[in-house]
């Protein structure tokens, strides 16, 4: 399969991932520019890959790339409207359980993005992309150790700030273990 | 204080924010930048290729909507040119059928339509309603076929309204393991309908043709600016149709009068009275709503004006 054959149906594949987590990472409520700028960029690199094992990993790592340089030029909010968050998710809860459940999970997503970015990278890459511990740091360039220590210690400063994090410190040691 | 156990953990959450998937129609505007990028042998950042693509779309389709509308003027003014309709042959509506376990006992009888030992989907009691996101927000696939093939396959959806000829995307999603009878499933929601009519759902999997379902969208429900009757206004018939009111809003009074009158004879207006029955948040974009309960009533065919809270409406009541 040639470079062009291979990132196109990497793009079938990850494209909606790369932009879930562009959409989160970034805080935009739209992040295509920032897709084609990732599968662009991989076009460009591919030759880059050939070492590489898992390529869904390697574009996240191009899509954290991108999604920083974005951040720098415009340091906009880094926050998604209410509205964004509020999309529903099929369940069996009533309506009212579902908009308090809504809310948690806003509230949890603005506390992770209150966090330093060595933090946020931990938090969204290992528990919202729910990558393993070897494929977060592949994504980030550090050791599995590192991964681990940081998820802790993220999860331990979002439970100072978010108040009623109970249970993410045995959550840590949980998947510290895995 | 006792702490949440390790399953329960709010981090979790996380895992839980709405899926952002890329739109179909980026998608594909993404896909041909690529591949112009691959034809220059250049690779530049073009940060707005999808935009004037998306913008392209409407332009397009107000071009198709041009060409159909001034076939048909053309046609009537002389008889000799003139736009073919999207649909010239009977269409043959895809059946009701049960679903059914392994070992042939019925599960739920009459609940999916499609193509029996194919593809179906559940369908709502009373089938689609245009614009309605009520009938669409829990829909079971039915897949039948090999079952390492279609396990975690993409399945995407595609309907053509077949008066217009216009395609929209109904659903896009990845297929879950056996079910039941079935080889594989998943629960989904489907975008609304955006017209009533015939269509024709066009299933992919895995971008490959999987079957077709034809079926039939009925009329939007009767509605006014913050209000709705669940009843479509292809089932407004003359004489009483118990029906439920969704007004916008909580804390609105127990009882409402709904106020109905023939179009064009006045002194002839019934109120009719609607009781509160419950409050909820609507899940499609969580609006809070109050349900009520009640019949409407008209006495003869022909057009009527319906009034919800100062809110006016018209509806073609049917004999």
């Amino acid at each position: 399969m040639d470079d062009k054959a291979r990132i196109e149906q990497w793009f079938t594949t990850y494209g909606s991932d790369i932009h879930h987590f562009l959409v989160y990472y970034t805080g935009r409520s739209q992040a295509e520019d920032l897709v084609q700028e990732v599968f662009v960029k991989a076009l460009k690199g591919s030759r880059k890959f050939q070492e590489r094992a898992n390529p869904k990993t390697w574009l996240i790592s191009i899509a954290r790339r991108v999604a920083i340089d974005e951040y720098r030029k415009r340091r906009r909010s880094r926050l998604l409207p209410l509205r964004l968050l509020g999309e529903r998710k099929a369940s069996e809860a009533t309506p009212e359980d579902l908009a308090i459940h809504r809310q948690d999970v806003a509230d949890m997503y603005r506390t992770v993005m209150k966090l330093k970015r060595t933090y946020r990278d931990v938090l969204l890459l290992r528990i919202m992309q729910q990558l393993s511990a070897a494929e977060t740091a592949e994504v980030l360039g550090w050791t599995t150790a590192q991964v681990d220590v940081t998820l802790h210690r993220a999860i331990r400063k979002a439970r100072s700030i978010h108040g009623a994090l109970e249970g993410g410190v045995e959550h840590a040691e949980k998947i510290e273990r895995r | 204080m006792q702490k949440r156990s390790n399953g329960d953990s709010r981090i979790e959450l996380l895992k839980e924010l709405p899926r952002r998937p890329l739109e179909p129609a980026a998608e594909q505007a993404i896909l041909q930048a690529l591949r112009e990028e691959e034809k220059r042998g250049t690779v530049k950042r073009k940060r707005r290729t999808w935009r004037y693509a998306l913008l392209a779309i409407p332009a397009v389709a107000a071009l198709i909507v041009w060409g159909l509308l001034s076939g048909v003027v053309n046609r009537a003014a002389d008889g000799l040119f003139g736009s073919r309709p999207a649909v010239m042959h009977t269409v043959e509506f895809s059946p009701l059928f049960d679903l059914l376990d392994k070992d042939g006992s019925v599960v739920y009888p009459d609940r999916l339509r499609g193509i029996q030992g194919k593809i179906a989907y559940s369908e709502y009691p009373g089938g689609f309603v245009a614009k309605s996101g009520r009938e669409v927000s829990k829909i079971f696939w039915y897949v039948w076929g090999d079952p390492q093939r279609l396990n975690g396959a993409l399945l995407v959806a595609t309907g053509v309204d077949l008066s217009t000829g216009k395609q929209y995307l109904i659903n896009r999603t990845k297929l879950s393991g056996p079910i039941y009878g079935a080889d594989a499933h998943m629960v989904t929601r489907f975008n609304k309908f955006p017209s009533k009519g015939t269509w024709r759902i066009d299933v992919e999997i895995d971008g490959e043709p999987y079957g077709s379902i034809v079926i039939h969208v009925k009329d939007e429900y009767i509605h006014t600016e913050s209000s709705s009757f669940l009843l479509s206004k292809d089932d407004t018939k003359a004489g009483s149709t118990e029906t439920t009111l969704t007004v916008n809003g909580h804390d609105l009074a127990d009882t409402l009068d709904v106020i109905v009158q023939p179009v064009g004879r006045t002194g002839e207006a019934r109120r009719l009275h609607f009781v509160k029955t419950e409050e909820y948040v609507q899940s499609d974009g969580l609006v809070p709503v109050t349900e009520y309960s009640g019949s409407l009533i008209f006495d003869a065919p022909g057009e009527w004006r319906i009034e919800v809270l100062g809110e006016k409406t018209v509806v073609e009541v049917r004999s």
